[in-house]
């Protein structure tokens, strides 16, 4: 039974990332690890997970391991800006807890509007992480509403609107999350598209685009 | 209502979409705002503030009636029928001159804010003289060092247009952003990220200036912000210029390098149409520099670049441990702005950054009176300084303070006159325990008010009201700050 925690945002070229975390969701109510039962867990990750965990070295907290060194995934492409850092640098990664449900593969995706968007676009479509409710804002005027779903089991989301105006951003902003397995301290810079932003007085978004003036 | 004799354009959201979606604790929601309200006529003062909704032509009031010197403040909950969720601008009026400021904040209070907000900003109302066909921002940021400028444009006259931001970066990038078009009284919002050209390889290129243009008068205002902050902890706001904000000389009131591990950095942005030369001339009021003077220059700054001056040791002939107020001269017109924030290893020490913006005050704005909406003296928790700058030629012998108070009890105090040499400063900092500045007649009875503040002088005066968290207090906050309203005698 191998617990193998992911991190990755399939499909980003600019911010691919891929790389073991914090295991976060589902686990309040799981099976505590005794501190004697940690050795094993750690043998039946190296030798239970693919190949890419097994080489490289698990930063649990008992083993003091350097995250500061820890490798970039394969699939890492350098870009401009520095790699991120996993989710738990200064903490040390935690000691993950026993699951009774079999291997369990986590994999955070964050959020992503697929762009680019035109002028007179009526579907807005992207990905995030499962069963997530969002709202879509038009931000440039200041979070009027544009639409709602949930995320579905792959994390697809589609959203019908009016047909969009030219030289708007619009955003992905967590909608209510009660009656979900969501918190929404759980949606750290993970989950962050490569255009979130903080926008003071409308709110935060996890991923935002331009409309695009087709004739340009 | 008697005749209308005052217009001001708050460019204000009066509450945030954390109601709208019955949330709150969504991340990045909880922004709400207040408007305080000062009358600064001779008589009482009849105020309704009109609240316009973002998407539809709805309208809501408050109104309320204003003694002559107090102020009152304006909370969503004021509005008359004004729903949960409501997200909008503002427009106050009155049948006397009033002066407004505005409070942004994600602070939770009550069913307002958000947990863990932190982030304040202060700003002016912008009156019907400030506004303009063309707003100047001496500042603008694209996640430079992890902070971008959001820039809010109201349209302030009677007809739909769009704007044309056109930003000037440090690097000589430019590039422009035109918005839809905004309808009268609406507002939008966007950054440098907008400008489908914004795509810098250094750092250089991330930071700049800005000028926004439209057919219609604008108000604009500025927030500078960490760029990716799920709950925001700070908040930088002033308003943006116009061409009536434009001189060869600014003030300063307040400077710092290294002091208390605070500094400050002057952006200061060539408004003429041809380079100029600028000199910072530093009067110490406290710390290593108290009594001394220093000096920083800047020459051949091009036409609609800025320059920035930044008091850190390294930076700057001003001394470390130094508070001092700056004037701000140049062979043209300038506009500038003012940042004080934490130095970094305060920060990487684990304490919370706290960031403000002000506005450097031109010269030819610069009066005998001021008004000061807002002044706090522990009104929960949070208290102000009111630094007020001798900007004559001479010795100042009749700085005299009245503040118009109410909150934990109501009075008027009023201050001894207050003898300030030229360039340097007095300070009003929780006069409750200054007993030794008022007269005995009015004293600063107590703490726990809010106070308007009229401050008269025999010398032409400049102030800088900047708030922040009473010592030792339980909570964390940002700290805010706004300029004060020089008025004609």
């Amino acid at each position: 039974m191998a617990h193998c925690f992911i991190l990755s945002s399939p499909g980003i070229q600019d911010q691919s990332i891929s790389y073991m975390v914090k295991y976060k969701k589902h686990m309040n109510n799981k099976i505590k690890i005794l501190s004697g039962f940690l050795v094993f867990i750690i043998g039946v990750l190296n030798t239970g997970c693919n190949n890419t965990l097994s080489e490289q070295s698990i930063p649990l907290e008992n083993t003091k391991t350097n995250i500061q060194v820890y490798p970039p995934p394969k699939e890492y492409k350098p870009t401009e800006n520095p790699y991120p850092s996993p989710v738990i640098t200064q903490a040390g990664y935690p000691v993950p807890e026993v699951m009774d449900d079999g291997n369990t593969s986590i994999t955070i995706t964050p959020f992503k509007l697929d762009k680019p968007i035109y002028e007179g676009d009526t579907k807005i479509s992207g990905k995030g992480p499962i069963n997530v409710p969002i709202i879509l804002l038009d931000i440039t005027f200041m979070g009027e509403y544009l639409g709602q779903t949930i995320t579905n089991e792959n994390g697809i989301f589609n959203i019908t609107v009016e047909p969009l105006e030219a030289s708007h951003r619009i955003g992905i902003m967590l909608g209510p999350l009660e009656g979900t397995e969501w918190e929404s301290f759980e949606f750290d810079q993970n989950y962050y598209g490569n255009e979130a932003r903080n926008i003071p007085l409308v709110g935060f978004f996890y991923d935002t685009a331009l409309i695009i003036d087709k004739s340009k | 209502m008697k005749k209308l004799i005052t217009y001001l354009v708050l460019a204000a959201v009066l509450v945030s979409a954390t109601v709208a979606f019955a949330q709150g604790a969504l991340p990045g929601s909880g922004w709400w705002s207040g408007e305080q309200i000062q009358n600064v006529g001779s008589s009482d003062a009849n105020v309704t503030v009109t609240a316009y909704d973002k998407s539809s032509s709805t309208t809501y009031n408050a109104t309320t009636t204003i003694a002559s010197g107090a102020a009152f403040t304006f909370t969503p909950n004021n509005f008359t029928g004004m729903p949960d969720g409501f997200q909008g601008s503002a427009v106050a009026s009155a049948d006397q001159p009033i002066k407004a400021i505005v409070n942004v904040t994600n602070r939770q209070s009550g069913s307002l804010g958000v947990g863990g907000g932190k982030a304040a900003a202060q700003y002016q109302g912008i009156g019907h003289e400030m506004v303009d066909t063309t707003l100047y921002f001496p500042l603008a940021k694209g996640d430079h060092y992890g902070k971008t400028t959001t820039f809010y444009i109201q349209n302030a006259g009677s007809s739909a247009a769009t704007a044309t931001a056109t930003f000037v970066m440090r690097n000589g990038d430019t590039h422009t952003y035109t918005t839809p078009s905004i309808g009268p009284n609406q507002m939008v919002a966007f950054s440098v990220f907008d400008a489908t050209s914004f795509n810098p390889s250094t750092n250089d290129g991330k930071v700049g200036n800005l000028m926004v243009t439209s057919t219609q008068p604008l108000a604009g205002t500025v927030v500078e912000h960490f760029t990716t902050e799920a709950v925001a902890t700070i908040a930088q706001g002033t308003r943006g210029f116009t061409l009536a904000d434009f001189d060869t000389k600014a003030y300063a009131p307040v400077i710092k390098n290294s002091r208390f591990n605070r500094f400050t950095g002057i952006q200061v942005q060539n408004v003429s149409s041809g380079n100029i030369n600028i000199t910072v001339k530093y009067a110490g009021t406290a710390g290593s520099c108290a009594g001394n003077s220093y000096t920083d220059t800047a020459t051949a700054v091009v036409p609609g670049a800025s320059y920035t001056f930044i008091q850190l040791p390294g930076h700057t002939n001003l001394p470390s441990n130094c508070t001092a107020s700056a004037t701000i001269e140049a062979t043209d017109n300038i506009v500038a702005i003012v940042n004080e924030a934490y130095v970094s290893t305060y920060v990487s020490a684990g304490h919370s950054q706290r960031a403000v913006t002000s506005s450097a005050i031109s010269a030819g704005s610069a009066t005998t009176k001021i008004s000061i909406p807002l002044f706090k003296d522990d009104r929960f928790s949070k208290r102000t300084g009111l630094q007020i700058q001798n900007i004559g030629s001479a010795q100042a012998s009749n700085i005299v303070a009245t503040f118009v108070c109410s909150g934990g009890s109501s009075f008027t105090a009023i201050s001894k006159p207050q003898t300030v040499n030229a360039g340097a400063a007095v300070l009003f900092y929780h006069p409750s325990t200054q007993g030794s500045l008022f007269t005995s007649g009015n004293p600063f009875a107590s703490a726990n008010v809010n106070c308007s503040v009229t401050v008269t002088s025999d010398q032409p005066i400049v102030a800088i009201a900047n708030e922040s968290v009473t010592p030792g207090a339980s909570f964390e906050q940002d700290n805010n700050n706004y300029e004060g309203f020089n008025l004609a005698p």
